[in-house]
């Protein structure tokens, strides 16, 4: 009987428990369709488990002060070696608090990834930045991720080197961007802002600041915006894909944002501020410029600037095309003008 | 004979580099000989050199002194107990083949890798606790914690529970060794050996990808790398070596009368966790084969860009790694189940269902191991089947700390050292235990896998869990290691300390990871600068602890009081001969009478050591 009130008391306190941590709203905001879904399917189990929680910790605790060996005491316990009862129940109750657990996770799941897609994204991570495809659009190495509020999206993540996670915390969402495959990824955004991508994979060097250089600051955002703006950013981004086209200068730019490199590197025409490799101003100064940029590209081991780690890959001699490599060295050995 | 010819680390000391050298003048000789270019190759050098080297080392401290006489067909004496028992100090640093010493030789070796693996958390903590780059670059940061994980895993938490087994096993089943003695002196050398390997891969530049070593970071990263594939395979083979023993000693050397569900619990959960070392581990190796054959030979298995596949090394490598985690916890079910029944009074509640359940994760336990990965990328078919074994696992686990609750309550509960951590064990376990069903939710999981949330839930099974219970083992059996009590206060100053800073450290953790502070990071948002400052306090005062059962365990071991044969008033083999152990165990071979829980029935006992040794009735044989 002491017993069952005792586990009615802390399954109570248990709940309650949860009722405060769930109420405590330590998530980050909940700015998609998934994030409500998971954010529910949390909170059910943070209660229901908390319970559990509750109900052993008051039993346990119970027991530590009722039957603790007081000096001189000669009580002796009772032989008791099991209750068929009480086992079936502590074996049953759990089983079906976990089966329906598992069964509204099941729900959320796939009412997440349910429905046609609106649009598609492209991820790509590399060592230690992002950059997004529109193939809809035909827009490459786009820097900041801009995506409607409300559309279905699906999101291709793919990565050009190592492993890396795409986090974004307010979607609730993660998945690792693996090398030699296409990992999907839905997201309806649901709250118009600037919210963090997070790298959740350990990548190298960089991992920990990977895609400072959209901000400047750790970590790397992304922006939803209204149906009306997101037009005239498509519009914008069109438009200045064509200048690029024409303006050697602005190539050279294209190229290096969407090679990544300044996730590592600082280089003012390009407005980055990476600092995992050395700055890339002022290089037209050295004596034999075009040679060591070319260098420093094809093979970055050859060379290490002090204070610098060797973490560059090693492989963008075949991810560049001789004419991007081309123009990419050109502006860099003539200066940022 | 001269001391450096005879069996011992004297010998290994010229026998080590001399083999080395010996593998690596045949490589250069063999690729000189079929004309590659050039002759030498420093990641061929590195794996040749130290893999003979480990060879030479076993040589040198005499593993194969009987063996190899014995394979040329030369005389062997069957009964040769020349390398058995510890009579001084001296004989803890030989090959020797008592499991006695060889416990003690395991505990003792993965303590210190404990506890080097401690400081290296430390390191990497005081660079945490501040936002920005303090103390040690990113890559050094990648490294420590590699190391880190690495140590705790390979070098502490599989083999330490290896030695406590090592140690009371064979005691409890009234066994007078292990089933293959020289096969255990074997596993043992090979640990530190394994934990030298790993450490010295920082003279190379550490291996900076994790424990778990994901290709293909791991297979691109520093040289390195390729120590920690060979580590691991040396930690495992030793893992695997000890598991047959176990299995072979359990089921052939039970003292007459001790059937199945006579066995002390301890001994059912050390049959299941060899039975998933066996059959588990040879996946790890093979995938620590694969990156290394990758890395030294320039295979293709995880190169996309040659047809590789990354996401088949997670699989292979899960596959083992998630049985590990019980391989990890199982045996501490087991010292956790012996400590409360004897310091309770009571039998155990639910013998049976708790054997079960120990055969019941060990089985389970195989069907679970794809909900590390999904994020991964993995097959989308995969993922709900996985979340459902992975919340049934829940079922034989509670059951398990329902079975102690119920052991407990009623009980005359001793509060000392041992009962103090096997009681706070269930208390931070089942935190682990509701978090892990959190993380079995496959949407829950996308938002905080590879997050700190992640690295809070398994500080709490393993550190919260698994190393309680080693704690709660270690207090335990100690006045029968060394026949002297330990230190009590001093016990109770570090439980309380350990129990109070691991909450402190690891719980909010918890909370960085649902806010959105990814795992392995060297730098974080200045935003979660107030948790990470408290964590790393917290973990400075968790090491800090330590020193009270360092301090104990080596001052006890002389100036304790002196245990007696059976302090606790145990029923198990092991409390029924003297303390420390004679070197033979048994004088008279005990005979098993009933279960080994039967506190408080007047008279009952679990085994009795007939006047005169009645010898066994052996079935005749046809």
């Amino acid at each position: 009987m002491r017993l069952v009130i005792l586990g009615i008391v802390g399954t109570v306190v248990g709940l309650l428990l949860g009722i405060g941590i769930v109420e405590a709203n330590v998530l980050p905001p909940q700015a998609s369709e998934q994030a409500v879904n998971t954010d529910h399917v949390y909170d059910i189990m943070v209660i229901v488990t908390m319970g559990i929680f509750g109900l052993v910790t008051a039993v346990l605790v119970a027991a530590l002060v009722l039957f603790r060996e007081r000096r001189g005491e000669t009580r002796v316990a009772p032989p008791v070696h099991g209750h068929h009862g009480l086992e079936i129940i502590w074996t049953a109750i759990p089983a079906v608090i976990v089966i329906a657990l598992t069964g509204i996770s099941w729900k959320a799941l796939s009412d997440n990834e349910s429905g046609q897609a609106d649009m598609q994204v492209t991820v790509w991570g590399q060592q230690f930045d992002w950059s997004y495809d529109y193939p809809d659009l035909k827009l490459t190495g786009v820097h900041q991720l801009v995506v409607p509020i409300g559309a279905k999206i699906d999101f291709d993540v793919e990565s050009k080197d190592v492993i890396h996670g795409w986090w974004v915390p307010a979607w609730r969402v993660q998945i690792n961007a693996t090398p030699g495959q296409t990992n999907q990824l839905r997201v309806t955004p649901t709250k118009i802002g600037t919210f963090k991508v997070v790298c959740t994979f350990i990548c190298g060097s960089g991992h920990p600041v990977m895609g400072t250089n959209v901000q400047g600051s750790i970590p790397a955002r992304i922006k939803v915006v209204s149906q009306d703006d997101y037009k005239k950013f498509v519009d914008d981004a069109v438009a200045k894909a064509k200048q690029e086209a024409s303006s050697p200068a602005a190539a050279a730019v294209a190229v290096f944002t969407k090679a990544g490199c300044g996730g590592c590197h600082t280089w003012g025409a390009a407005k980055s501020t990476g600092s995992v490799g050395p700055p890339l101003d002022g290089l037209s100064s050295h004596p034999d410029a075009e040679n060591f940029i070319r260098q420093s590209i094809e093979d970055p081991g050859a060379e290490i600037t002090q204070g610098y780690p060797d973490a560059m890959p090693k492989d963008f001699k075949s991810r560049l095309s001789p004419d991007e490599l081309d123009t990419l060295v050109k502006a860099l050995a003539g200066g940022s003008q | 004979m001269n001391v450096f010819l005879r069996p011992n680390l004297a010998r290994c000391l010229w026998v080590t580099p001399f083999t080395s050298l010996i593998f690596m003048s045949l490589t250069l000789f063999i690729r000189h000989w079929v004309g590659m270019t050039p002759i030498y190759d420093s990641q061929q050098m590195l794996t040749v050199g130290y893999i003979s080297g480990v060879l030479g080392f076993l040589i040198g401290i005499g593993a194969f002194d009987t063996w190899f006489p014995w394979m040329i067909g030369a005389p062997t004496r069957p009964e040769d107990h020349s390398q058995h028992g510890a009579y001084s100090w001296r004989d803890y640093f030989r090959f020797n083949t008592d499991h006695k010493v060889i416990g003690l030789q395991y505990v003792t070796t993965t303590f210190i890798a404990f506890f080097v693996g401690g400081m290296f958390a430390e390191i990497f903590r005081a660079e945490l606790a501040h936002p920005g780059q303090d103390f040690i670059t990113t890559q050094q940061y990648n490294g420590f914690m590699s190391q880190h994980g690495t140590l705790m895993i390979f070098t502490f938490l599989v083999p330490v529970f290896a030695g406590l087994g090592n140690f009371v096993i064979p005691l409890m089943l009234g066994a007078p060794d292990m089933a293959f003695p020289r096969l255990n002196a074997l596993s043992f050398w090979l640990l530190p050996l394994a934990l030298l390997i790993f450490l010295s891969s920082f003279i190379f530049e550490s291996f900076e990808a994790g424990w778990t070593g994901y290709p293909p970071f791991s297979t691109t990263g520093p040289m390195g790398e390729t120590l920690f594939e060979i580590g691991i395979q040396i930690a495992g083979a030793s893992s695997i070596a000890t598991a047959v023993n176990f299995l072979v000693t359990i089921i052939t050397m039970r003292a007459p009368g001790m059937t199945m569900f006579r066995m002390p619990l301890l001994v059912w959960a050390n049959l299941a966790t060899s039975a998933l070392v066996v059959a588990a581990t040879p996946f790890i190796a093979g995938a620590q084969f694969m990156t290394m054959f990758d890395r030294v030979f320039g295979t293709q298995f995880f190169v996309p860009s040659l047809g590789g596949d990354v996401l088949a090394y997670q699989h292979v490598f899960w596959f083992y790694s998630h049985p590990a985690v019980y391989i990890m916890v199982l045996p501490g079910f087991g010292i956790i189940s012996e400590v409360i029944s004897v310091m309770a009074r009571k039998p155990i509640f639910g013998y049976r269902a708790i054997a079960f359940s120990s055969a019941g994760i060990a089985v389970l336990g195989f069907s679970v191991w794809a909900h590390h990965m999904f994020a991964s990328g993995m097959e989308d078919w995969l993922r709900v089947p996985m979340m459902i074994s992975t919340m049934l696992i829940a079922i034989p686990t509670g059951i398990k700390i329902f079975s102690w609750l119920g052991t407990i309550w009623d009980g005359v509960l001793r509060m000392n050292t041992a009962m103090l951590f096997a009681t706070g064990f269930i208390f931070t376990f089942v935190i682990g235990g509701v978090t892990g069903i959190w993380l079995a939710s496959v949407p829950f999981d996308y938002h905080v896998h590879d997050t700190y949330f992640v690295v809070a839930h398994f500080h709490y099974v393993l550190f919260g869990g698994s190393v309680m219970t080693v704690f709660a083992g270690v207090y335990f059996w100690y006045p029968k290691v060394f026949g002297r009590m330990v230190d009590e206060r001093l016990g109770r100053l570090h439980f309380w300390s350990t129990f109070i800073f691991s909450n402190l450290t690891f719980f909010p953790m918890h909370w960085l990871g649902l806010e959105g502070m990814p795992r392995r990071v060297a730098d974080y948002d200045p935003a979660y600068e107030g948790w990470n400052t408290f964590i790393s306090i917290s973990a400075f005062c968790l090491g800090a602890g330590m020193l009270f059962f360092v301090y104990n365990m080596i001052h006890s071991a002389r100036h304790g009081a002196i245990a007696g044969s059976n302090p606790w008033g145990a029923l198990t083999l092991e409390w029924q001969v003297s303390s420390p152990p004679p070197i033979f165990n048994f004088d008279v071979p005990p005979r098993v009478v009933g279960g080994p829980y039967r506190y408080g029935e007047p008279g009952a006992q679990h085994a009795i050591f007939p006047e005169e040794t009645v010898p066994v009735h052996e079935p005749a044989h046809v």
